[in-house]
């Protein structure tokens, strides 16, 4: 019987520990609490607000906290893609007000998946919004404020199943005179299910 | 493994072999390397050891060795962009990495051969620790504006090694040797990078210091 019990608790600590996820954060020696900026699908953004650094969350049984890529409809002439994410203090140490960061990029109505593969390479500097959630959204905290976008790398990955986009960039932007975002990159691995286009 | 394996009996045989009789003494030896493990890259270099021989009657052929070098540059390109509208978009980067070797072995030798009195062919194998520091930069890079992508870091690698080569003692101060050292054994660590561990190959001269004269 005792062995039987040693067998089952080494077997659930074998799992446990396979179970893990990596955090795959890599510190950029130029950028204090930033992750590199890299094309590995290792789901991590990271970036300055207000010269403090954030990164998406991590969880030791789900890894990183994955983005959202989210075409909204309007009335208008255009439909927006939204890619959001949660946000946290690098070191946790400290809190901060700001739980979501999100893009918003001006797209047509027939926006596609073939259309966001065709920004690869595309720097979109006039058009972008920024904002920046509380935990849950209020509107007083959604103010928009104007953003840079570079999709520096997007590609399809079929090694998948279902196939996963590999999207990897960087992002700043301001909101008023009082939010400076900065040095913002992001590295990312979604299935391509998880689209809403 | 199965390599390791048979490379690890080997150097156990050393313990049964044919004993040298040599006198103790210091060999101080250099010669150039090259890396062999890097596909991307060329690596040379131009390593200096000391070599401690404590051989007497009473002993193995055992010897103790310490080398350390650092690698001519090598150049490859590096990709940096930045989000700011009056920059161009991206920028091709010079990057330059080196690398600083030291090593510590422990080694033996098996004669094979002795052409005449003075002179003996022996195989020698070693095994070690080896701390391989890499340093990387980029040429003109403005870290302010730009972001380079997958960069390359500075990055120290430590590890296990083992080494094999024949040596030829054809004076009884002068030796030449060919030695290969195989990459780091067990390497921590995951982030991508485009250079590997170093594995030499190098031809040697050595040259021999006796400190005491054979009882």
């Amino acid at each position: 019987m005792k062995n039987f019990i040693l067998t089952i608790l080494a077997v659930s600590a074998i799992i446990l520990f396979t179970a893990c996820a990596k955090r795959n954060f890599y510190p950029d020696d130029n950028d204090a609490g930033l992750s590199r900026f890299t094309s590995y699908g290792y789901n991590i953004a990271t970036n300055y607000i207000n010269g403090k650094p954030f990164i998406n969350p991590f969880s030791a049984l789900h890894g990183n906290f994955l983005p959202v890529f989210n075409k909204i409809s309007t009335n208008s002439s255009e439909d927006t893609l939204n890619i959001s994410w949660a946000i946290e203090r690098e070191d946790t140490t400290t809190y901060e007000p700001y739980h979501y960061l999100n893009l918003w990029i001006p797209v047509s109505k027939t926006f596609s998946k073939e259309n966001l593969l065709g920004y690869n390479g595309t720097r979109i500097t006039d058009s972008c919004s920024i904002t920046l959630e509380r935990a849950p959204v209020s509107p007083d905290t959604t103010t928009k404020g104007s953003a840079n976008i570079y999709f520096v790398k997007i590609e399809e990955d079929k090694s998948y199943s279902p196939a996963h986009l590999q999207i990897s960039g960087l992002f700043d932007g301001n909101i008023g005179d009082s939010v400076l975002i900065t040095k913002g990159r992001f590295d990312f691995n979604i299935a391509e299910s998880a689209l809403n286009f | 493994m199965n390599t390791r394996i048979v490379f690890f009996c080997c150097f156990i045989c050393v313990f049964f072999c044919e004993r040298l009789y040599a006198q103790p003494n210091i060999t101080l030896s250099t010669g150039p390397a090259k890396d062999l493990n890097n596909t991307n890259y060329e690596f040379y270099y131009l390593p200096v050891a000391v070599q401690w021989n404590p051989g007497n009657k009473k002993s193995h052929p055992f010897f103790a060795e310490i080398s350390y070098g650092q690698t001519f540059n090598v150049s490859n390109s590096g990709t940096a962009y930045t989000l700011h509208p009056s920059l161009p978009p991206s920028e091709t980067l010079k990057e330059s990495i080196y690398a600083n070797i030291a090593t510590f072995n422990l080694g033996g030798r098996i004669r094979v051969g002795r052409p005449n009195r003075k002179s003996d062919v022996n195989i020698i194998l070693t095994a070690g620790i080896c701390s391989q520091n890499f340093k990387v930069t980029y040429k003109n890079y403005d870290k302010t504006n730009y972001e380079v992508l997958n960069p390359d870091v500075n990055t120290n690698m430590s590890g296990a090694v083992e080494g094999f080569g024949i040596e030829y003692h054809f004076s009884v101060h002068h030796s030449v040797r060919l030695y290969a050292q195989t990459p780091l054994l067990i390497i921590r660590g995951d982030y991508p990078l485009s250079f590997r561990s170093i594995g030499s190959v190098q031809l040697a001269y050595g040259y021999k210091f006796y400190y005491k004269k054979r009882k």
